[in-house]
């Protein structure tokens, strides 16, 4: 890796700041927006500044805290779910061959080629039907339908790299199937279920339709509340929320960065898709 | 009786095997890859389940324990070590999964460092060995359970020639030392002869002979078992008072020979050239080949073609086109149905 010739490493930290710049650039205004008392046109920068919004925004009053709670609890559930339904689903698409298999697999990647709103809307009137619409579950529920294909495919690519063998072997020196599990499988996929539950965390996190369309406006996770202060001209509190808003995204990618950098099986994992 | 039959086959992998496999002898599943030796030993080590039939340790039948209490451990063909664990940590594994105490469990692991002769490499990752080191640590890992069966899958296929006599002396001199019973997959019958003390030839799912290795070329059980070991000439005729009639000639048969129509064999490096009191016929040398460290000759006595191997030495001057005196020596001469 140090070998690496320079011309290679320039282009690499070059690709790298324009990433940087191009995902950071459109955030500073936000930030900046947060702190504004009025931000007119013609002005590089706010005339003058303020605690106003970040105060409003943390007191009850804005209900951000209680929304902020929600949404981690949500997209916390989604993970779980999608780790727990993703996890078997994927041993089987990878490991197993059975009768029907292309048809699972194709409705498993169906959620991603056909557009979420159109199956909301059948989800919607079925919800009605359960009596899971405007609830924290049919929320939960229905953010599973963008989330579980990521799962799904990302661990049938993780099982079909791991040999079934290795697992008979640990059970042939005397490993029950939990211990097996534990200190064999589970190192195994442990970078795929990393990978996979990120996905459906972030992308969980960021549902606006979904959420609004079963949640019925009485379910308002950060994103809803955002767009209300958008829509409502509070640039400043849009502002606030808005960094609000990115930080749980950008703290996952810190923590889970060293899981998606370098040769790793989870990256094996989504490019074998 | 062991039968194994996938659904959806039009026969069965393995089809009624029965084998009564001595304690602490070393036997061998011999046949070419997908006979259904590996299903056997999957069978034995209770990771697949048998279709039908039964498997019995000691006089107790064992197929319903589960393959972590049955005391058979088998060792993959691709040794599949964890690769997340050091090499001393793969040996220790099944005594940790066990609750063996700390203590106990580092030092037997030492110990079986030494056996398998990589000593002081217990904090190794299983990727920094070569080939024949990972085998040896597969090996250690099992054997460090003292099963009561030891299953080899094919134990030396992954490895380079010289490497391969090597771990064929340490599985043999382990075996021994600790007098584990052994069954060991092989596609290669010569590791068979040389390893095993008992062999089992597996065709097409069916166990074809169940002997000594010596018993294999000495007397194989029908023409395909002969072929298997390298058999090549095959004649067909009568056998009757201990003569065989055939395109050959009357020749001279072992006392043991059945009687009746049959194939009479004999194996290439059997036959002598030169004269004897009985048995000698005269051959034409057709051709020959240099095969380094035997010679092949191809002779054709009367319409019938025989091929015989002999040293280089042997082979000195034999003129292709001339005839020879040939001798079949009574003792090698065999009868199959």
């Amino acid at each position: 890796m140090t070998q690496d010739p320079l011309a290679l490493r320039a282009f690499r930290t070059l690709t790298l700041a324009l990433l940087i710049v191009w995902l950071i650039l459109p955030l500073i205004p936000l930030a900046i927006w947060s702190f504004a008392r009025g931000w007119r046109f013609p002005d590089l920068l706010p005339q003058e500044w303020s605690l106003n919004a970040w105060t409003y925004a943390l007191s009850d009053t804005a209900g951000v805290i209680n929304s902020l709670g929600l949404t981690t609890l949500i997209a916390a559930g989604v993970t779980a779910l999608s780790v727990l339904l993703g996890v078997p689903a994927g041993r089987a698409l990878g490991m197993y061959r059975f009768r029907g298999k292309a048809l699972v697999e194709l409705l498993i990647l169906a959620p991603l080629i056909v557009p979420g709103i159109a199956v909301a809307l059948g989800i919607h009137s079925v919800f009605i039907w359960l009596g899971l619409t405007n609830t924290v579950a049919g929320v939960m529920l229905v953010h599973l339908v963008p989330t579980l294909p990521y799962m799904v495919l990302v661990m049938a690519g993780i099982f079909a790299n791991l040999d079934a063998d290795l697992e008979l072997q640990a059970r042939s020196l005397g490993a029950g199937p939990l211990q097996t599990f534990r200190h064999v499988t589970l190192p195994a996929i442990l970078p795929g279920i990393i990978a996979g539950a990120m996905f459906a965390f972030l992308v969980s996190w960021s549902q606006y339709i979904l959420t609004l369309l079963i949640g019925g406006g009485r379910v308002v996770t950060l994103p809803l509340l955002l767009f209300n202060f958008a829509t409502s001209g509070r640039n400043d509190i849009a502002g606030a929320i808005a960094v609000i808003y990115i930080l749980p995204g950008a703290l996952i990618l810190l923590f889970t960065a060293r899981h998606l950098s370098g040769r790793n099986a989870a990256l094996g994992g989504i490019g074998g898709l | 009786m062991l039968t194994k039959h996938w659904p959806g086959s039009p026969k069965p992998t393995l089809d009624r095997l029965t084998l009564d496999i001595p304690s602490g002898e070393l036997t061998a599943l011999l046949g070419p890859s997908g006979c259904g030796k590996t299903t056997a030993l999957k069978m034995i080590a209770g990771l697949l389940d048998p279709t039908s039939g039964d498997i019995i340790f000691d006089g107790r039948s064992v197929l319903h324990d589960k393959p972590e209490r049955r005391g058979a451990v088998m060792v993959f063909q691709n040794h599949l070590l964890f690769p997340a664990m050091s090499v001393a940590d793969n040996i220790g594994f099944g005594l940790r999964m066990r609750h063996e105490p700390k203590a106990s469990i580092t030092a037997r692991v030492t110990d079986m460092l030494d056996l398998v002769q990589l000593p002081g490499l217990g904090h190794r990752r299983p990727s920094d060995l070569s080939g024949g080191q990972q085998q040896r640590v597969a090996l250690a890992r099992a054997l460090i359970l003292r099963p009561n069966v030891l299953l080899l899958d094919e134990p030396l296929s992954n490895l380079d020639a010289h490497l391969r006599t090597d771990m064929r002396d340490l599985i043999r001199s382990l075996q021994r030392q600790l007098a584990i019973t052994t069954i060991f997959v092989t596609h290669d019958q010569e590791e068979a002869a040389v390893l095993a003390d008992r062999v089992a030839l597996i065709l097409d799912g069916q166990l074809r002979q169940y002997a000594t290795p010596k018993h294999f070329y000495k007397r194989p059980a029908d023409a395909a078992v002969a072929r298997f070991f390298g058999g090549r000439n095959f004649v067909p005729g009568t056998a009757s008072g201990g003569l065989f009639h055939s395109p050959l000639g009357t020749l001279h048969l072992p006392d043991d020979a059945p009687t009746g129509p049959g194939t009479l064999t004999i194996r290439p490096e059997s036959i002598r050239i030169g004269t004897a009191p009985e048995n000698t016929l005269t051959a034409r040398l057709v051709a020959r080949a240099f095969l380094g460290t035997q010679t092949r000759l191809r002779l054709i006595v009367g319409d019938v073609d025989i091929e015989a191997t002999l040293t280089p030495d042997q082979a000195e001057g034999l003129e292709v086109g001339t005839d020879l005196p040939v001798t079949l020596p009574r003792a090698s001469l065999w009868v199959l149905p």
